[in-house]
């Protein structure tokens, strides 16, 4: 048994879509590339993936992964793959494994936030402390731009996969709620392995 | 990306509005023919029409012109676009419709017309015709073209029927005229001597355009492939297009015809080019009446020998399935999704009456076979207000599903009704329809004498009847459509948009009386879409009428032999 394990990115205007249009989107994907992979039993087979955990929705992924499992070993799937994804997927890595663990593995992720607003950084930092949140770093960057969206916010924390860590998306109803925003860009930097 | 993340990050489908699709096109604009390509309902319905993916490909197929996207924003995406004051832009490239030579809508539906306003307006563009200049013109195509009167005054030039050849021929005129001029009479003018144009103020008459031979005609192999789920999210090859069953409340039975279909060879070859380059794990095989193709035994041998042990799942709408052999079942998967049957009427003089070929013994073969397969749910559909309907009518539809319910205990019996909305270009033009009121009562009935365990389902009256008023009303209409839409009239397809009250008041505004659209119309009277000549002639559909209304069914003329409908000869 081979699996193998595609590390890619997810990004542009693919972000806007939501983990089950991911899954159909990697289907697709691995049918045009005509890879031989593994299906499932039954009437509507499908192929035998497993993600990383879901990225919320309007989410970059920069490093996420998917593993494979292959009927047989295929050496250039990474270009196979890169010749047919749609903007917005793009293939970095591709390595062969024995054995396919990500749902062990993968613990959580290091997540970036950027925004424009003039956020105020003592309630930004209780906010982030009411979750129970210590590592966290904290910039905002004047733009030379006027307006009063003129400054550049950047956050970048480490959220765990556990009940104990609030998800990214409340990080951004935090943030929403300390005064108007406008996003720039959300992204998961990496993942964090255990 | 095409909008600001921010504004994407705040809708609630943002994945709507992103483009971006394996197989969809970017060309350099550069001296190239530019079409905006309008659907005026949500990027999920647009993406599953046909028409519209083949007028695309054909424009983008030729070198000298390039087609983008845009379809109808869901309204917090418009109210988000009209507060930051941005335009509406198309998927492909981002720019704004202004920018192009040609805003083309694809209006397959009457319920979508509110929504053409909201795309004009958010292209920057006024609503009205007679108050654009310039570029870009503002052309329309598919089935509601054949009763265009309420939406003349939004539309500069009207296409007629199948859109394949017309739209070569509207490019090459537009090119011709882009280079020797920039009067746009002149255009309108040059556009108007196409066969199948209908340009309002030019025109007198127009004739449906026809593809003789469909075998031929350009087929998308490499359709779009949309990055979040769509209606119908699979490939699509079209068998056959047209139908002579001749049900007579039935208007795509007469405006698609003559019955063309592609050869067995022909499907075969486009099914494996298009799941090539699509990767789709499911075809679809589009027709009016999927058992009439006279190759089913060499596609269902296709898909037994060719598609299901590639893992390719099968979809046959239209298919009935008390027509095919059962070694077939397992290969079609609407039958895994749940099998749907329309017998319309609830009794078979009713059934005579729209020509409605099924007896109530093909009836409970279908649900017989349902039940042995043990696939054990079936959706039936029926309409009521059709003409010459009496209360056993409306009875017999309880009757009979019943009588399925006593017989097929296990059988999970899902029905929907819907009213009938007559519809032009069919036998039925002259008939009337009947008010929600009566509506509301014939669904009462239908509850009152129902066994309990079978699931009712009905369509609002009130949104066949404005579907009704839509279809059959003159250009006089297209006032209440406007005043409609000023007040918020958006996606009247979808029951959580929907507002009968928006519209009832602006019938009112606009002085159109709404039982006048409903009534039964004289054999003399003339119609607002006359001037549209689909082929068909207005005798054979009045005799039809009148056979009908006599109860006196006719066989598909296929099998039976010409009636001298004249499309034909046309």
């Amino acid at each position: 048994m081979v699996f193998a394990r595609i590390e890619y990115r997810k990004f542009g205007p693919l972000v806007f879509i939501s983990h089950l249009d991911l899954i159909r989107c990697w289907e697709r994907i691995v049918r045009r590339a005509n890879i031989r992979v593994s299906f499932t039993e039954g009437f509507h087979p499908r192929p035998k993936f497993s993600f990383s955990p879901p990225l919320p929705v309007g989410f970059e992924g920069e490093r996420e992964l998917l593993d494979l499992r292959l009927e047989e070993p295929s050496f250039d799937i990474k270009n196979k793959i890169n010749e047919v994804v749609p903007y917005g997927i793009y293939v970095n890595n591709v390595f062969f494994i024995p054995y396919s663990d990500i749902g062990d593995s993968i613990i959580g992720g290091l997540y970036n936030f950027q925004w424009l607003g003039n956020t105020d950084r003592d309630r930004l930092e209780e906010g982030l402390k009411a979750f129970g949140l210590q590592d966290w770093i904290y910039s905002t960057e004047q733009l030379v731009q006027t307006g009063i969206f003129n400054l550049k916010n950047s956050l970048s924390v480490p959220l765990l996969f556990r009940k104990d860590y609030p998800s990214p998306k409340k990080i951004v109803e935090l943030i929403d709620n300390l005064g108007e925003t406008v996003w720039l860009k959300l992204s998961r930097v990496q993942l964090l392995e255990r | 990306m095409n909008y600001p993340f921010d504004l994407l990050y705040r809708v609630k489908k943002p994945a709507s509005y992103i483009g971006s699709e394996y197989n969809s096109v970017r060309k350099n604009p550069d001296g190239k023919v530019k079409i905006a390509l309008a659907f005026p309902d949500t990027y999920e319905v647009g993406m599953s029409n046909l028409g519209f993916s083949i007028i695309y490909d054909i424009i983008n197929s030729r070198e000298d012109s390039l087609a983008e996207r845009l379809f109808a924003p869901w309204v917090d995406m418009e109210g988000l676009l009209r507060e930051r004051k941005i335009p509406l832009l198309t998927l492909e490239s981002g720019r704004s419709v202004k920018e192009f030579d040609i805003l083309a809508f694809s209006i397959p539906y009457e319920l979508n017309y509110s929504n053409i306003l909201t795309i004009l307006d958010l292209c920057g563009l006024s609503i009205l015709s007679s108050e654009r200049e310039g570029l870009p013109l503002v052309i329309a195509g598919g089935q509601c073209t054949t009763h265009p009167s309420p939406i003349i005054p939004f539309i500069d030039c009207f296409a007629v029927g199948d859109g394949e050849e017309v739209i070569n021929e509207i490019i090459d005129v537009f090119k011709e005229w882009k280079s020797n001029s920039r009067d746009k009479k002149e255009l309108l003018s040059a556009l108007s001597k196409i066969e199948g144009v209908y340009v309002p103020g030019i025109s007198k008459t127009v004739k449906r355009r026809i593809v003789r031979d469909l075998d031929k005609a350009p087929y998308p192999t490499k359709p779009l492939v949309p990055n979040t789920e769509v209606i119908h999210d699979r490939a699509v090859v079209e068998i056959m297009r047209g139908c002579t069953r001749g049900c007579r409340f039935c208007e795509a039975g007469f405006l698609y015809r003559p019955v063309r279909e592609r050869s067995l060879e022909t499907i075969k070859k486009l099914s494996t080019e298009i799941l090539t380059s699509t990767g789709y794990e499911e075809i679809g095989f589009l027709s009016l009446s999927a058992s009439d193709y006279s190759n089913l035994e060499g596609l269902a041998r296709y898909i037994k020998e060719s598609l299901i042990p590639s893992h390719i799942s099968v979809s046959i709408p239209s298919l009935r399935i008390d027509t095919i052999s059962g070694e077939f079942y397992e290969a079609i998967g609407e039958i895994k999704r749940g099998l749907t049957f329309a017998p319309e009427a609830g009794t078979q003089r009713l059934r005579d009456v729209i020509n409605k070929n099924i007896t109530e013994e093909d009836i409970f073969k279908t649900i017989d076979i349902v039940s042995k397969e043990g696939w054990n749910a079936v959706k039936l559909y029926f309409m009521i207000g059709l003409p010459t309907e009496r209360e056993e009518d409306i009875l017999g539809i309880a009757e009979l599903l019943n009588d399925i319910k006593r017989r097929y205990r296990k059988v999970d019996l899902n029905v929907s009704i819907s009213l009938f909305v007559p519809k032009p270009h069919t036998p039925f033009q002259w008939a009337g329809q009947i008010t929600p009121e009566e509506a509301e009562e014939k669904i009462r009935l239908i509850k009152k004498n129902l066994d309990r365990r079978i699931n009712l389902s009905w369509h609002d009256p009130k949104v066949s009847i404005l579907e009704g008023i839509l279809t059959r009303g003159g250009i006089e209409v297209s006032n209440a459509i406007i005043t409609a839409w000023k007040r918020g009239a958006r996606f009247d397809a979808w029951t959580d948009r929907f507002s009968w009250d928006i519209w009832e008041e602006s019938f009112r505004e606009n002085n159109i009386d709404i039982n006048v659209y409903l009534r039964e119309r004289y054999y003399s009277e003339a119609f607002p879409w006359d001037f549209v000549d689909v082929g068909i002639s207005k005798e054979f559909l009045w005799n039809e009428y009148q056979l009908g209304l006599s109860g006196i069914r006719r066989e598909d003329c296929r099998k039976a032999g010409c009636y001298n409908c004249g499309v034909c000869s046309y």
